[in-house]
């Protein structure tokens, strides 16, 4: 089944007298349980288009549809609520709430999702579980590691089984022990949930876990192979 | 959402005390100028509230009490003969110079009033003379030269005591009874005396005049129907129900001294700051957390969601500042009073002040929450 399927899109930003083609008519289309890395060098716009592939920013051009939804036809409002239902989203800084325990962020996750109020805390326990963090449920962020801090927003990501994971340099402020971990958490939620997973990176160890890696640079895709560096 | 509304609050403690200093302080001051003034009104007409007198004869456009001029006395004649007129008396009001025990003399608002023959009165209605004894009673100053002060009057004439001796207007009297409770809204205390006494202090008015008439309905008769009897009657003077002279004597002291425009641009200045304070945290409480907002947006909160937090914040601030101030004005209000000014808080103004704090809470997170709510959802990968 085809969670995302994009074509021709473009981004052009506009900004007084400049105008950057951020993304220049890219075409990509990930199956359920299939993992896709998009690397390329910096300012290639891996990060635009992962907003627009997040129902975040508007194409210039061209069209995306998540789960057959076409994003050209919602307004803000359905776009949001499509972002919380349907969408998960791990960042490279984690944006955690810093006032919330690792419990509160995960079940802040789910209530977005729309989760009744008296499910949420055994769930978001279950989350944690997943990633191994159940015993760190009521740490503040601030007490935590980072790669214990990225298993966090995994499991908020996660949590409430969404279909479509976008992750923009999951791994980029994790060592290499941490990093492996959390490919470990997403690629096993691919295969055994059949969840579309797209993850932009620096990172070339992570395409080891790729089923598919897609090159970006100067706003255009490069389809590679599955399982290598193209 | 509002778990984290108030987590996020509690997060940043030292800002957070800012914020409710900011709040405290300006419903303490908004507290302070209300109760201040309320308290002044209550002295400015106290005298005229404390009478059981339903219909007041002044002098023509007298503006309130303590500026009454006097007019014949012969016209009390005239009201007890109306029909309706169940009881009238005159009062006596008149501004005269007090001895001071040390030397130098002190400016005094002398009322001559009917004392009664026993200290319970006649018929325990009230016509302008003293209450509230600590000493004495309203007859104490029946067999002339005797003069009773209240208690925060006589600290201010030297600490004259009860049986104390002293001059009015180059008068011997006595001290004879004092009271607690009774201020003008004046610098210059009061002082009763008997009406014959205080004719002869206040030599001023004219052996033939008086300066107020008090007079009663009979059952049945409205005040406002003996007004228009009495009106008809008696030329070049006003004729005004007690609530009219009071209201009139209150608007005076607000509108004509501007001192009531002074109290409302105090109160509006206190608001002002607070709101500067509180929106000015408020705001840098924002940017520190526009991330948070940004990723709320990301993760698919709505507007309203995002709005919740930050009114919610607005509310708890203003529901604990409210709290804090109202510990606050308690504590300022009883050292005011110590030092002889009054505070009148009435019920009506704990509800004015908090919805004023509600109003300024919201009024300074306006910009947090268009700040919020203008956030791009895509600046989430922006680190
Ligand atoms: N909001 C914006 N307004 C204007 N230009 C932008 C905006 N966001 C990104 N750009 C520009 O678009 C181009 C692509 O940016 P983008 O962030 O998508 O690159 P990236 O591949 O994610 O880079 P990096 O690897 O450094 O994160 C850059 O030239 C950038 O300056
Ligand atoms: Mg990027």
């Amino acid at each position: 089944m085809r969670i995302l399927e994009a074509a021709g899109v473009w981004k052009v930003y506009e900004t007084g007298l400049i105008r950057v083609e951020a993304v220049r008519g890219a075409d990509l289309a990930v199956e359920a349980g299939e993992l896709v890395a998009v690397m390329g060098p910096s300012g290639s716009g891996k990060t635009t288009l992962l907003s627009i592939l997040g129902a975040m920013l508007s194409p210039t051009r061209g069209t995306v549809l998540v789960e057959g939804t076409d994003l050209s036809r919602l307004d803000p409002g359905e776009l949001s609520t499509l972002r919380r239902r349907r969408i998960g989203f791990v960042f490279q800084a984690f944006n955690l709430f810093p006032a919330l325990t690792a419990r509160q962020n995960v079940e802040l996750g789910l209530k977005l999702r729309g989760w009744p109020a008296e499910d949420v805390g055994e769930e978001a326990l279950k989350s944690l579980d997943s990633v191994g963090l159940a015993q760190r449920a009521d740490f503040l962020p601030a007490d935590m590691s980072g790669g214990e801090k990225q298993r966090v927003s995994i499991a908020r990501a996660l949590a409430g089984g969404p279909r479509f994971i976008l992750a923009d340099e999951p791994t980029g402020a994790l060592d290499a022990r941490n990093g492996k971990a959390v490919m470990d958490l997403l690629s096993r939620r691919a295969r055994e949930a059949g969840a579309a997973v797209v993850v932009v990176t620096h990172d070339s160890r992570i395409a080891a876990f790729m089923d598919r890696v897609v090159h970006m640079e100067d706003g255009r895709l490069t389809l590679g192979e599955a399982g290598r560096v193209s | 959402m509002a778990l984290v509304a108030v987590r996020n609050l509690l997060h940043d403690k030292v800002r957070f005390l800012i914020t409710l200093g900011g709040i405290t302080v300006a419903i303490v001051l908004i507290f302070l100028q209300g109760g201040m003034y309320l308290g002044f009104m209550r002295n400015a007409a106290g005298m005229i509230d404390r009478t059981d007198a339903d219909v007041w004869v002044v002098s023509r456009n007298s503006p309130n009490f303590d500026w009454s001029r006097p007019f014949p006395e012969r016209y009390v004649n005239k009201v007890r003969s109306t029909p309706g007129v169940a009881e009238a008396k005159t009062l006596i009001f008149g501004w005269g110079f007090l001895r001071l025990p040390g030397g130098g003399t002190e400016q005094v608002e002398i009322i001559g009033y009917h004392p009664p023959l026993s200290g319970a009165g006649t018929d325990g209605s009230s016509w302008g003379e003293p209450s509230g004894f600590v000493q004495g009673d309203a007859s104490s100053v029946l067999g002339g030269d005797r003069i009773i002060l209240d208690e925060s009057g006589s600290r201010k004439l030297g600490g004259l005591l009860v049986g104390d001796k002293t001059e009015v207007m180059g008068h011997e009297v006595r001290v004879a009874a004092m009271t607690r409770g009774i201020r003008s809204l004046t610098t210059a205390p009061y002082v009763f005396a008997s009406y014959p006494t205080a004719k002869k202090l206040v030599s001023y008015l004219g052996e033939s005049n008086t300066v107020f008439i008090l007079a009663r309905a009979e059952p049945g008769v409205s005040p406002g129907e003996l007004k228009r009897r009495l009106a008809g009657r008696l030329p070049n003077v006003d004729v005004l129900t007690r609530s009219e002279y009071s209201r009139r004597t209150r608007l005076y002291w607000t509108i004509q001294t501007g001192m009531g425009f002074g109290f409302l641009m105090m109160t509006f200045l206190a608001f002002v700051v607070g709101l500067a304070i509180v929106g000015q945290t408020v705001y840098a409480a924002t940017m520190e957390h526009l991330r948070e907002y940004a990723t709320l947006k990301a993760l698919g909160a709505t507007d309203a969601e995002v709005r919740t937090i930050l009114w919610t914040q607005a509310a708890a601030s203003a529901l604990l500042g409210y709290l804090f101030g109202v510990m606050g004005v308690w504590w300022v209000a009883r050292g005011l009073e110590g030092l002889g000014m009054p505070v009148l808080i009435p019920g009506w103004l704990y509800v004015g002040v908090f919805c004023i704090g509600f109003v300024l809470c919201l009024g300074a997170s306006v910009i947090s929450v268009r700040k919020a709510l203008s956030l791009d959802p895509a600046m989430v990968f922006r680190v």
